[in-house]
């Protein structure tokens, strides 16, 4: 019998200490635009955990007017990834969040940036050769 | 005024998902709330009532139980819509847990019911089976509670008509 009634109270502690995101340590900030990244990723209801880069966790809920963008273009919302970098407006209404627009960044995007950058130069490099080898 | 953007509103069915949740969860909240009294009365009361009271616990409970959880199904599916409309949404989460802690506190009350109809038929599982549903009860009142406030003080789940009513002129 103690047997029992300590499992099913070792249960039941498992079980409300373990009750779900809703319950995550949240903070709602004042309206404007952050950086951070996408902690967790709810897809069923359409709802992310941002850590902005000031150690905040922000909670959104995508409504029918935020938009997700993704290099310049509107995305869907299943494009969103754990871990990926985001820029987010918010709107401060109450006591929560509510996203205005979601920005998602590329992964990697700095070294695809400086690659296509290096590639550019040497492109521009190879074509001085070339024209002062065509002039002499 | 320009007649193009001139919205006409509509009012919405009362068949909409959010409203299942309303639908579903009233009867449990009594029945469970019954059984916590039922179960205190058979504990209390005379051997004559015993019987009348352990049966009344009996159903109260396995009604209460299989709606609580039948009406926790309705309010997931609340949730989403509720979330994004009401202005504090902390308040909605502890409506949940609570609700949860109910859910589990009454199903684990049945079963301490079954245990000791059929395998140990000490008194003392018998005063843990009323802990259990005291406990149930307060998480089940606060549930109520909050759920209450999260419709009169924050219009969760209703539908706001317009100023001149004029949806419900035909």
């Amino acid at each position: 019998m103690k047997k029992l009634m300590l499992s099913l109270l070792l249960g039941s502690l498992v079980f409300f200490s373990s009750c779900g995101d809703e319950n995550k340590d949240t903070t709602v900030v004042d309206s404007g635009t952050y950086t951070g990244v996408a902690e967790t990723v709810n897809a069923d209801e359409k709802e992310i955990y941002v850590r902005t880069d000031d150690d905040k966790l922000i909670e959104l809920y995508m409504t029918d007017s935020t938009e997700m963008m993704m290099n310049g273009k509107k995305v869907m919302f299943d494009k969103v990834e754990k871990g990926q970098k985001v820029k987010v407006t918010v709107e401060k209404k109450g006591k929560k969040n509510v996203p205005m627009s979601v920005m998602l960044m590329e992964k990697d995007m700095k070294k695809d940036d400086m690659k296509k950058d290096d590639m550019k130069k040497d492109d521009m490099e190879d074509k001085e050769m070339n024209d002062k080898n065509d002039k002499m | 005024m320009n007649q193009d953007v001139v919205f006409m509103n509509e009012v919405p069915s009362l068949w909409r998902q959010e409203v299942w949740h309303a639908l579903s969860v009233h009867l449990p909240i009594v029945t469970l709330l019954l059984s916590t009294v039922f179960c205190i009365l058979w504990l209390v009361t005379n051997t004559s009532n015993q019987s009348f009271f352990k049966k009344s616990t009996v159903v109260m409970l396995i009604i209460g139980v299989i709606g609580a959880w039948i009406s926790i199904y309705s309010g997931e599916f609340a949730y989403d819509m509720a979330v994004r409309k009401i202005c504090d949404p902390q308040v909605l989460k502890d409506h949940m847990y609570w609700a949860y802690f109910a859910a589990y506190t009454y199903s684990g009350g049945l079963a301490a019911l079954i245990i000791f109809e059929f395998f140990i038929t000490k008194s003392l599982v018998k005063y843990l089976l009323i802990l259990i549903l005291i406990a149930g009860l307060g998480a089940l009142l606060y549930s109520g509670h909050l759920g209450a406030s999260l419709v009169y003080n924050q219009g969760a789940g209703t539908y706001r008509p317009s100023g001149d009513c004029s949806e419900f002129v035909e």
